[in-house]
């Protein structure tokens, strides 16, 4: 176990070392990599977690699009985006807690 | 490789350590402005402890107070989703946010869900490599 973790923190840092070595100058397309991934990774991110979702059961994942529609709808009124996390996670733990249970 | 530029103006035994605490929330932070190679050092070294100290406390929280708390696992999807948001109003380029939604639509669709990530990160890396080289984006 111990063996484990120090094999895997060995490994993790030495691959961050050696990709800092590898990336040392910024080339024009490496540079439009680090401008665009980032969008990209994060819609990935977004689609994959609402891929896993249950849709062909009760509640239908309504709980999570619902929460998730919340949390665009806050950031884009109140233009804050802890409070659109807090409001939608609190809108979330409602839904899926004890509204839906029992609805359908 | 913001981060790098800066890191190289540190002793080795300095830019191991800072290349072990490199996490999501400082590579945000100091890709936004660049700061003096020590104050850098610090940021991820604090950042990173946070993050641990974060972890230890929640979970002798969660250890103590008896309830079921997996429906606050949620704050990070939402967290994607308002920093997708985010992203999406700076964007741009819509070549890339076409190309965003069309490499999930299909990962969605024809790659199975512990594939999909790594499909869909390894097929946009190559089709905007092959449209840079074709002065797309």
């Amino acid at each position: 176990m111990i063996l484990t973790i120090v094999l895997i923190a060995l490994s993790s840092i030495f691959f961050r070392y050696f990709a800092m070595l590898v990336v040392r100058k910024k080339t024009p397309s490496l540079a439009m990599l680090q401008e665009h991934m980032p969008l990209l990774i994060i819609i990935f991110l977004v689609v994959f977690l609402y891929k896993g979702l249950d849709y062909s059961h009760a509640p239908f994942a309504l709980d999570y699009l619902i929460a998730g529609i919340i949390a665009i709808f806050i950031r884009f009124i109140l233009k804050n985006a802890v409070l659109a996390i807090i409001i939608s996670t609190g809108s979330f733990m409602i839904m899926h807690d004890s509204l839906f249970k029992g609805m359908f | 490789m913001g981060i790098k530029s800066q890191i190289d103006y540190l002793p080795t035994p300095m830019r191991i350590i800072a290349a072990w605490c490199v996490n999501d929330e400082s590579f945000a932070l100091i890709s936004a402005r660049k700061y003096p190679a020590k104050s850098m050092f610090y940021i991820l070294i604090f950042t990173y402890f946070y993050w641990i100290l974060g972890c230890v406390i929640g979970f002798m929280f969660a250890t103590v107070l008896d309830g079921d708390y997996t429906s606050l696992g949620f704050s990070s999807k939402a967290l994607f989703i308002v920093l997708a948001y985010e992203l999406i109003r700076k964007c741009k380029s819509f070549f890339v946010l076409a190309l965003a939604f069309l490499i999930s639509a299909l990962s969605w669709i024809f790659v199975p869900d512990r594939f999909m990530l790594l499909v869909a990160v390894i097929g946009s890396l190559i089709v905007l490599l092959l449209a840079h080289k074709r002065r797309l984006v």
